[in-house]
């Protein structure tokens, strides 16, 4: 029993830490690249130092530029970066039916589905520094698609009219401007760690989610 | 305390603490489950609340959200329900009091149910809405939490009982060999060399049992070897080697069995029975025929009869001795007449009809309180009457006719005279010094009694006591002398007056001798208790001895009398030990404080290898025993240098010191 409680605090400080900057291209440590290219090929180690100096790029920008206006700027570099990875069916790409990754495995092996891109906009933007509680990760149905689909949602002002930025449409418009999407439900990880610091809350209640903080975490100890 | 108790004091211990540990993890674990459900509860109830509002009509109308929050919380499991605008403003406030749960106030403290919230976002298309925060009550889980405590509390203890029990069970099994180990060495220490039967299932248990068991039955055979050896002089030094028949000492041991007081009024014919011209006989056919004449001769008169009716022996060379006793008169004399004429056809068969004769003479008496001695001496003068005319010849004469009559007082004058005595505590007692060997210390002080007759003279104990006893006074002066005897002490404050005996413990030891009566009489005994109990430093000092011819008839009683004696502080001894084969062997169990030999096995250690050889094999025996072996009657000097080489530990008579008046 003291074992394992030694350990688990031992293991949560390193957590607590890491926790901050989980999905951020900081954890891009050499440990995490060798497993990259191990999992996919050679190539991810370029995609990911590609990936990481787009970052220190939109942290100079964001310095120069004033907070507004530059907000803006940013959603549309980082919804264009990241649709250049080429959309795959998880099926094809994972192997699995319904697979969530993480921004590094979606950098890494230079392909994903709409929530996978969902997911790397919505931490890129994060680690640039947007507040979360603007931010939230909205299942839709897609009209123009036909089939379920995962947008990032920007809300400037919490009542107000927020941006998507989509990976069917690469342009961030405002959602009167996409009638094709019907929102369903959403959620950030403001609800994740909303109570007492611990998983448990709305998001802990999607367990692909859950499964993604997961792997953000095995990762962050690479 | 006992080591089991250690053990289960231990062990149940740190049961007991496993179980608490136990017990309050799985507590403990119930009230996270618990809370978890809580709060995954509270959060289905935000979410699907939201979910309702965000698809109603008109998500703004507070009274709409109000009547969609009612019905949920009218349900009574939610502490508050509030639904939040996107401002910041609280639309819909639905609140309860937070019930006290039905549980006690430290159990709420030792396991706090903290009731996490459930929120959700509230948008109806793109729009943000608002939020709705839920809260569970915990009362009801409390309410759980309590009862599956109790619950848990109970299996535990149950367990526990269980264990407890079971542990215990198999302690007594497992320990069961130390208990048997523990009073083997109990007994060994109180010298009884026994081994442990009971078979133990721990190795070590297993080794200590053999260890032990193989060293006490090597002691065990070591005083069996002595006892046995021990046995092998006793028969040697009561055994005519030539005949077989008992010698004159072993003659004299069997008679002073039978004449012992108390027994059944017999009569008896005691005759000494002389091969005249035994001699000439040998001169004439060698020492062989003799022998093999001697060996035949004594064959015949030991086929007479068997002890105790019956007892034979040779007292030297051509003379034999034979006691016959019955309750028939007449047998007697006819058994010994009918003895007499097969002695002579012996006689005449070994051709020896010519120049031997035997002549027998015989006392006939009807009470069997004689000495031996007198008997002898009355026998001596009628052998001399039979030897008369110079043939063979029987001749069987009242003892009252030969004049040694030791009793010349009516058997109705002792008592009376006795009885008188006692009444008026007309006894006075003598002490005799017994002293350490060799370095001639003081052991004890003997105290006998002498009866004061009206004439101012004194009757010896040799004398009256035998007559107390026939007359069952025995127990009654025993109780007098007791009461003198501690008087005494009592009066002089020994040692405080007699500083030149060192004042040391042993010099102050006093020795009583009671009579084989005493041992079992209840009124005796009650009185001894009463007066030992009364005066517990003087019982200290106090040895209580009985003869071995007591010890031998009350086998039953005396090892009682002895724990007894013990108990009340005082010791127990044996006087008069004449090695009788059965008291050896009780020797072990009795454990006495010392043994007073009987003064005929001292009597002749110069002449006798064999009498040597038996006390110095009874001290080896007493030695293993740790009992002291002292030797009484002892008149010579000289006697005093072979018992101290002999091994023997005390020694009391003339030659240390003569009975003094005390």
């Amino acid at each position: 029993m003291l074992c394992a409680l030694a350990f688990a605090l031992a293991f949560g400080s390193g957590l607590c830490a890491a926790a901050s900057q989980l999905g951020f291209t900081a954890t891009v440590t050499p440990g995490l690249i060798a497993s990259m290219v191990g999992r996919f090929s050679e190539q991810a180690r370029q995609r990911l130092a590609a990936w990481v100096n787009f970052a220190v790029l939109q942290q100079a920008s964001k310095a120069k530029s004033p907070q507004p206006a530059s907000e803006n700027a940013q959603l549309r570099s980082v919804n264009d970066y990241i649709n250049t990875v080429p959309w795959y069916d998880d099926q094809v790409h994972w192997g699995q039916v319904d697979y969530w990754a993480t921004p590094a495995e979606t950098m890494a092996s230079h392909g994903g589905d709409c929530e996978d891109f969902a997911i790397a906009k919505y931490f890129m933007l994060k680690e640039l520094g947007v507040p979360i509680e603007r931010l939230r990760i909205t299942y839709v149905r897609a009209g123009k698609v036909n089939q379920p689909h995962m947008v990032l949602a920007y809300y400037a002002s919490p009542g107000g009219e927020p941006l998507i930025l989509d990976n069917l449409d690469a342009r961030v418009l405002p959602a009167s401007a996409r009638a094709d999407l019907v929102p369903v439900y959403s959620f950030n990880d403001d609800d994740v760690v909303m109570v007492k610091g611990n998983y448990k809350g709305s998001a802990s209640t999607i367990r692909a989610w859950q499964s993604v903080i997961g792997r953000l975490e095995r990762e962050a100890r690479l | 305390m006992k080591l089991g108790y250690y053990l289960l004091l231990a062990v149940s211990g740190l049961f007991a603490v496993l179980l608490a540990g136990v017990g309050y993890m799985s507590v403990s674990g119930t009230r996270d489950y618990l809370e978890h459900q809580l709060g995954a509860h509270a959060e289905e109830t935000a979410t699907s609340l939201a979910l309702a509002i965000g698809s109603a009509a008109n998500p703004d109308d507070t009274v709409l959200l109000a009547t969609i929050v009612n019905p949920v919380f009218d349900r009574g499991q939610y502490e508050r329900i509030q639904i939040i605008g996107i401002s910041g403003a609280v639309l819909v406030n639905r609140k309860l009091q937070p019930a006290d749960p039905d549980v006690p106030e430290w159990f709420q403290r030792v396991f706090p149910i903290e009731s996490p919230g459930g929120e959700a976002l509230i948008s109806a298309g793109w729009r943000q809405i608002g939020r709705v925060t839920v809260l569970s009550r915990p009362a009801l889980a409390y309410a759980h939490l309590w009862q599956s405590g109790i619950e848990t509390l109970a299996w535990l203890f149950a367990l526990y009982l269980v264990a407890l029990v079971a542990l215990r069970a198999m302690l007594v099994l497992l320990l069961r060999t130390l208990t048997a180990i523990e009073s083997a060495a109990h007994d060994i220490g109180e010298r009884k060399f026994r081994t442990i039967t009971i078979k133990p299932w721990a190795r070590e248990f297993k080794s200590v049992v053999a260890a032990f068991n193989q060293l006490s039955r090597k002691i065990r055979l070591v005083i069996d070897e002595e006892m046995a050896r021990a046995e092998q002089f006793r028969r040697e030094a009561f055994t005519d080697a030539l005949t077989g028949v008992p010698n004159r000492r072993g003659l004299d041991l069997q008679i002073q069995r039978i004449l012992e007081p108390g027994t059944i009024e017999k009569f008896g014919v005691f005759a000494m029975i002389e091969i005249h011209g035994l001699a000439d006989f040998n001169k004439k056919s060698g020492f062989q025929k003799t022998d093999e004449f001697l060996r035949h001769f004594s064959a015949v008169l030991s086929a007479a009869g068997e002890p105790p009716d019956f007892v034979c022996g040779r007292l030297n060379g051509a003379t034999f001795a034979a006691l016959l006793t019955s309750t028939d008169a007449a047998w007697a004399a006819a058994t010994l007449s009918g003895v007499f004429h097969q002695l002579q056809a012996a006689l005449e068969q070994a051709g020896a009809g010519g120049s031997a004769m035997v002549q027998v003479g015989a006392v006939q008496f009807d009470d069997l309180d004689q000495s031996l001695h007198g008997l002898l001496a009355a026998a001596d003068l009628a052998l001399a009457r039979a030897g008369r005319d110079g043939r063979s010849a029987l001749e069987i004469v009242p003892l009252t006719e030969t004049g040694a009559d030791s009793s010349a007082r009516g058997s109705g004058e002792w008592r009376r005279l006795i009885e008188q005595a006692l009444e008026a505590r007309q006894l006075t007692l003598f002490a005799q010094t017994v002293v350490s060997l060799p370095a001639k210390r003081m052991l004890h002080t003997e105290v006998n009694v002498r009866l004061q007759e009206s004439a101012g003279q004194t009757v010896p104990a040799r004398l009256f006591v035998p007559m107390a006893l026939r007359h069952k006074l025995g127990p009654r002066l025993d109780a007098v002398v007791l009461d003198l005897a501690l008087e005494h002490l009592t009066r002089e404050q020994w040692p405080a007056n007699a500083p030149k005996q060192g004042g040391a413990g042993a010099a102050g030891v006093i020795a009583l001798n009671l009579c084989g009566a005493s041992l079992s009489d209840t009124a005796f005994l009650a009185h001894l208790a009463a007066r030992l109990s009364a005066a517990p430093a003087l019982a200290k000092r106090l040895v209580f001895e009985t003869s071995e011819a007591a010890f031998l008839e009350n086998l039953e009683a005396v090892p009682v009398f002895a724990a007894r004696v013990r108990a009340l502080g005082a010791q127990f001894a044996l006087d008069n030990f004449m090695v009788s084969g059965e008291s050896l062997k009780r020797l072990e169990s009795l454990l006495p404080h010392y043994l007073k030999l009987s003064a005929s096995l001292t009597a002749d250690l110069f002449t006798s290898a064999e009498a040597r050889f038996l006390v110095s094999s009874l001290v080896r025996i007493a030695q293993s025993l740790e009992i002291a072996v002292i030797a009484q009657g002892i008149e010579e000097e000289q006697s005093i240098d072979v018992l101290t080489r002999l091994g023997v530990s005390g020694v009391q008579g003339y030659a240390v010191g003569r009975p003094e008046p005390w």
